[in-house]
């Protein structure tokens, strides 16, 4: 089953995610509460895709985002962005990410999200 | 040119984005609505909230600075639990760091739609800042923004919202503090 990596500084975020996508047969391997710690759990765990909060602490969503994608150029990342967020999100599309999730969300929304960006959707 | 809107239905409006926001995060299990405004006398705020001895809850953010406006959301620690429950269940409410997540999520939901909605009263982009926690008493509480906010204008704005979450309320107040300066642009959409 597909392994996903969580990034967020939000405890409740990481949760929300989680909760929605663990029912569904996603295996959650790991969490991060930053940029830094998401590129070492990105090291160790090589998940199929990262969900990646942009605003964190130490290191933020884009920067982790470049240097993943430098460590795997098929990485596959999908952004939790707010909705003012737009020049964040041109510099995401820029380096690649497969995704854009505004939140707050729906469960509904990250899980087709995360199904799209794996090539799960017929 | 028809009169710009009201304090009031800037805020209310406010609370009704933030509202279908809510439902949406929490699969419509909790609901948010305004229950009213008015302004209140700065030195009289401590004894709204059951009085300055009263432990409460809440969320505060810097909505802009320069001249410098702050929203501040105060509950009770049972409000809190309610809120929380819906969300993340009964094993949240022994996981402090898990309740305080979850308000500070609600928190810049609100922080965020009020900030966008006075940003077009004011005719300026409101950059936010992060939500900061509270958990205090309300007097320690509302002395720490007054004393944080030079030249505070008084009286203060005081929404009163109500979230309702899998049917039992929780009650909150949102207070809206700014430097006089911004009073009279304030006044000016207040309409009345």
């Amino acid at each position: 089953m597909p392994e996903v990596l969580i990034v967020d500084d939000a405890l409740f975020m990481r949760k929300l995610i989680r909760d929605a996508l663990e029912p569904l047969g996603f295996v959650v391997v790991g969490e991060a509460a930053n940029g830094r710690e998401a590129l070492e759990r990105f090291s160790e765990l090589a998940p199929d895709l990262v969900t990646l909060d942009i605003v964190m602490p130490e290191m933020d969503g884009l920067e982790a985002l470049k240097q993943i994608r430098m460590q795997d150029e098929e990485a596959k990342v999908i952004m939790i962005t707010a909705v003012d967020q737009r020049d964040a999100m041109l510099t995401a599309m820029n380096l690649g990410v497969a995704d854009f999730v505004v939140k707050p969300f729906e469960p509904e929304r990250i899980v087709s999200a995360v199904e799209k960006a794996l090539g799960r959707v017929g | 040119m028809p009169p710009p809107p009201s304090l009031s239905k800037v805020l209310a409006s406010a609370v009704e984005d933030a509202n279908t926001k809510v439902m949406r995060m929490s699969s419509d299990r909790i609901e948010l609505h305004s229950t009213g405004m008015h302004t209140v006398p700065l030195d009289e705020i401590g004894g709204l909230l059951g009085g300055e001895t009263t432990h409460v809850v809440g969320v505060g953010m810097t909505l802009a600075r320069d001249p410098l406006l702050r929203y501040l959301m105060v509950m009770t620690p049972e409000g809190r639990r309610r809120i929380v429950l819906p969300l993340v269940g009964e094993a949240a409410l022994d996981d402090p760091a898990m309740m305080e997540s979850v308000l500070e999520e609600m928190g810049n939901i609100l922080g965020s739609t009020l900030a966008n909605a006075l940003a077009t009263s004011l005719g300026r982009d409101l950059r936010t800042g992060t939500p900061e926690l509270i958990a205090d008493l309300a007097g320690a509480i509302l002395s720490s923004v007054v004393g944080s906010l030079p030249d505070v204008a008084d009286p203060v704005p005081l929404l009163d919202v109500s979230f309702r979450a899998d049917g039992e309320a929780a009650n909150a107040s949102m207070f809206l503090f700014f430097e006089a300066s911004l009073a009279e642009k304030l006044c000016l959409v207040r309409g009345q």
